[in-house]
């Protein structure tokens, strides 16, 4: 590996490490902080309710990311019934299914902010079930990664691939971890 | 007594009902789940006070949806809270320029936004 390609590899070992850490910041808006795990990646357990699949692509300003997020219906059902304090078998399906969904424009917004991206197009993510079992390994190619969420027994496969601008130079781009101007949560009024 | 209607317009189902279950003892919560609906909705209903919008949703984005609602209701003073993950600056123009009251950022802080909504709702009438 040349000198270029080891920086690079470096340069995207670091981007996804920072991004597992956003991501699990991001989920734990929807549960407890402290019950949920970054794991060593395995493949999904098969879920008698069903596994889905929701991907997102966005803009940012060195390149394109597209992040999925692979999981059974059942901790969807599960994190939904905790935080609405809902039975579960009152809950509607699509709701269920829009959680991840929500999840990952959560994820979008929060990645968007750090690199300060201004793209204005409006991504919106597609949930589809699948009958694959998202692997759980790790990507070989560097600038792809997958990580995995443990829950309650539960795991929740993440994928994401950064496709980087051909004009890009990777060793002039960073994050901000303290992000924006503007909370979640304050409202800016005009 | 009568609560002030307040139209939320969000794909987010989940979305929708996490601002829903912070509102509801304060307002009478209506829900669109896209920009057409939300444009009819509120045709529909004359006494809405205000309005919540998602800016990320498939087919019409909320800014364009509220351009919609502004352009057909050119007197309205119904004052609109962009609800939405991005911070683009110039989007948060084009909401500016469109007539659009606020931006908030998801996630929402509920009693922030209900304080907000308030706050609005009051001066609305005032």
């Amino acid at each position: 590996m040349g000198a270029l390609d080891q920086k690079n590899a470096a340069y995207f070992s670091d981007t996804f490490n920072f991004l597992k850490d956003q991501s699990k910041e991001c989920i734990e808006e929807l549960v407890a902080v402290g019950t949920i795990n970054l794991t060593s990646p395995s493949p999904l357990k098969d879920d008698q309710k069903g596994l889905y699949k929701c991907t997102i692509e966005f803009k940012v300003p060195f390149g394109t990311f597209v992040v999925a997020v692979s999981y059974g219906f059942s901790i969807a059902e599960q994190i939904v019934a905790e935080k609405y304090q809902h039975h579960k078998e009152k809950l509607r399906e699509d709701m269920t299914r829009d959680l991840f969904s929500e999840y990952l424009n959560l994820f979008m917004g929060r990645i968007k902010r750090c690199y300060g991206s201004e793209d204005a197009d409006a991504s919106v993510p597609v949930t589809e079930p699948t009958t694959v079992q998202a692997s759980g390994a790790p990507s070989a190619a560097p600038s792809s990664d997958t990580w995995q969420f443990e829950w309650k027994g539960h795991h929740v496969v993440m994928v994401c691939d950064l496709a980087v601008n051909d004009d890009a130079d990777l060793s002039t781009i960073n994050h901000d971890e303290n992000e924006e101007d503007s909370q979640p949560g304050e409202i800016d009024f005009f | 007594m009568t609560k002030d209607k307040v139209l939320i317009i969000d794909d987010s189902i989940s979305a929708r009902m996490e601002i829903k279950r912070h509102m509801a003892d304060e307002f009478d919560v209506i829900e669109a789940s896209n920009g057409p609906d939300g444009i009819q909705v509120f045709r529909d209903h004359a006494d809405v006070v205000l309005i919540i919008c998602d800016f990320n949703m498939p087919h019409m984005d909320g800014l364009t949806t509220m351009e919609h609602i502004y352009e057909e209701h050119p007197d309205t003073k119904v004052p609109c809270l962009m609800v939405t993950t991005e911070s683009s600056t110039d989007l948060k123009n084009k909401g500016r320029e469109i007539g659009v009251t606020g931006w908030v950022l998801k996630p929402i802080i509920p009693q922030v936004l209900i304080d907000a909504c308030k706050d609005l709702v009051k001066e609305g009438r005032a």
